[in-house]
């Protein structure tokens, strides 16, 4: 897999796109005050090519009474790429310096992404920027860098057939936002063997603002297991955790998808009690994945996780032959068994992943954080 | 010549258009199926009882066996936050286990955290010493070596063979994550052995004391295991750790004693 820097695309028929609603304000670029849109001219800024004719990624411009709406332009995924970029974005203050309550989300990627996920800066190990910035591969390509950073919404679908992802929070529920806080939108597209990206990335999403005079607040839950491998001599094996809440905790799951790479066979969660390690019964399951390259996004749930406890979740895998050969699956293998083992990593194509992402409600008093 | 040369750059500047069109890429090959399942490998004699003990993983990628109300360091691993490697020494059982382990907080009596995977041990390390993983090329088998040997979790310095038991942050324990005492439990079940119809299943149980061990990172490991550490405040705002670490241990609880709630 190559890097995504774009001076290394060879693609010279593309042309550099310069878009008229891009605005600069200080070091970068930030809300457009007509539309209240967050615009992120992605590599347009860098001089990098995008692919053109590319046509529309529909989703409609919402104004500050309604929302506010975020939009990665149009880039470049050349064919044996992985591109994977953070953008910092700044909430816009479109309610009076007050917070706002966001209580819909709509997504729409172009067909090809592997994931888009929406997470709030908090601290800062080697992956930071300011409004405006794009970080390319490189630490943005490196979880640790944002461990702790509380999870605001993600998504997974990139296909063409359903291009929008639209939803909306239970009643009475919205996330909150601070104007001026800082966020991070990391977007992964694939153009390889396993993945297709025949017409470049791009991210718009929007952010409804809530009606509810006093909405109880969503919260969400990040986990990911990075201790995982996937070998030929060992070639069936499941990975589980499980992380609980706080023991006064009612919380109410709203939603949920997971996220595996192509040897992944399923992935579930369940609720689970917190008092005993019996894996919970099929009842208590209120999410499973197939699809490695389309997990589905569960919303309208209404599961009650019992009190002091928490979510389980079972990532099962079967070991196949990567398409390219082994070469570049042992190359990443820090034990250099030559098993053809897959470790935890980015690439979709050479590297697993059991990563579990939950909403819920009331939010407790800090983010959970899932080790 | 020239015709030669004329072909050779109209196809190099055809090459990238080649590249890029999604009809013109071969269909990939068909990925062969995987290996069918070997029967399990016992480590040791497949008649004699099954002995297993608790291990973890020292902060320098030993093994060290687990004692009863000892201490056990937790490392910062990839993913964040910091962990227990929790693992076991067995025989007579299956070269291959489930483990499921977690760490129950005595005041709640509810596990705080858990975790399980598949893991493989090896046979004839001696403790305390680094792991080389699989036997050599030509080594005696397991069936030919000498029952006494206890089988190790393979790549000992490594974390995948340990159950990788989350300890802090917590938000669901009461008390201080580290230089307190939790309850440990592990389950190793094995690969169902021939003409068995279920796989055999071992408890393993003790009390431990996490502890932060990596001098390193020992000040920012105590902040973060502190119960009262957050990652926001009530109104969503992140806390940094330069807000709440200089004055994060001044309520600690004393050692084994729950809060009152």
């Amino acid at each position: 897999m190559r890097d995504s820097t774009c001076a290394r695309a060879p693609v010279p028929a593309f042309r550099t796109a310069s878009r008229g609603f891009l605005r600069r304000r200080g070091r970068g670029l930030s809300l457009g005050p007509a539309l209240g849109s967050l615009v992120i001219g992605a590599l347009a800024l860098a001089g990098c090519p995008v692919i053109e004719p590319v046509p529309p990624l529909l989703l409609e411009e919402l104004t500050p009474d309604r929302g506010f709406s975020l939009h990665i332009e149009p880039f470049e995924v050349p064919p044996g790429v992985e591109v994977q970029d953070c953008f910092f974005v700044e909430v816009p203050d479109i309610n009076d310096g007050q917070d706002i309550w966001v209580d819909r989300f709509a997504m729409t990627q172009r067909g090809g992404s592997h994931h888009m996920n929406v997470f709030r800066v908090n601290s800062i190990l080697h992956l930071s920027g300011r409004p405006g910035d794009v970080v390319r591969g490189g630490e943005c390509r490196i979880s640790t860098n944002w461990s702790d950073w509380p999870l605001v919404v993600n998504s997974q679908e990139g296909s063409d057939e359903q291009p929008i992802v639209d939803w909306t929070l239970p009643d009475g529920v919205a996330q909150r936002f601070r104007p001026g806080e800082l966020l991070m939108v990391q977007s992964h597209y694939v153009n390889a063997s396993l993945q297709k990206t025949p017409g470049g990335g791009e991210v718009r999403i929007n952010f409804y603002k809530s009606r509810v005079a006093s909405p109880i607040e969503m919260g969400t839950l990040f986990a990911t297991q990075q201790s995982i491998r996937i070998c030929r001599s060992n070639p069936v094996v499941s990975y589980d955790g499980a992380c609980s809440f706080p023991p006064t905790a009612q919380v109410h799951i709203a939603a949920a998808n997971g996220h595996f790479h192509g040897r992944g066979t399923s992935l579930q969660m369940y609720t689970w009690d917190g008092l005993s390690l019996d894996h919970p019964g099929p009842e208590a399951m209120f999410y499973e994945s197939l699809e490695w390259n389309e997990p589905p996004m569960a919303v309208g749930l209404d599961e009650i996780v019992p009190a002091g406890g928490g979510v389980w979740w079972t990532c099962n895998y079967e070991w196949r032959e990567p398409e390219g050969g082994c070469a570049a699956v042992d190359e990443r293998d820090d034990e250099q068994r030559g098993d053809c083992c897959y470790t935890f990593g980015n690439s979709a194509e050479n590297a697993e992943h059991c990563n579990v992402f939950v909403y819920y409600w009331p939010k407790v008093d800090s983010s959970i954080f899932c080790n | 010549m020239r015709a030669k040369l004329a072909s050779l750059l109209f196809m190099l500047a055809a090459l990238p258009w080649t590249l890029a069109a999604e009809g013109c890429e071969p269909e990939p090959p068909h990925p062969p199926p995987p290996p069918p399942p070997q029967e399990p490998v016992i480590l040791g004699d497949p008649d004699a009882e099954a002995e297993l003990e608790l291990v973890y993983r020292t902060v320098d990628g030993r093994i060290a066996v687990l004692e009863d109300g000892g201490d056990v360091p937790m490392i910062l691993p990839p993913q964040g936050g910091k962990v227990m490697l929790i693992g076991v020494r067995a025989r007579n059982v299956t070269q291959q286990l489930q483990i499921n382990a977690g760490i129950r907080d005595f005041c709640t009596e509810r596990f705080i955290h858990r975790e399980g995977r598949s893991v493989r041990l090896v046979e004839g390390t001696p403790l305390l010493a680094p792991l080389g993983g699989l036997p050599e090329a030509g080594a005696p088998g397991p069936r030919e070596r000498p029952i006494d040997v206890w089988g190790y979790p393979e790549f000992s310095a490594d974390l995948l063979n340990y159950a990788n038991i989350p300890v802090c942050p917590t938000f669901t324990s009461l008390r201080d994550g580290d230089d307190q005492p939790y309850a440990l439990e592990l389950r190793a079940t094995e690969q169902r052995r021939p003409g068995e119809e279920r796989a055999r299943s071992h408890v393993l149980t003790a009390t431990i004391v996490p502890v932060c061990a990596q001098p390193e990172i020992e000040e920012d490991c105590r902040c973060e295991c502190d119960a009262d550490f957050v990652l926001e405040d009530g109104q969503g705002r992140p806390v940094t750790r330069e807000q709440q670490c200089p004055t994060i241990h001044e309520n600690d609880l004393p050692f084994g004693v729950c809060p009152e709630t």
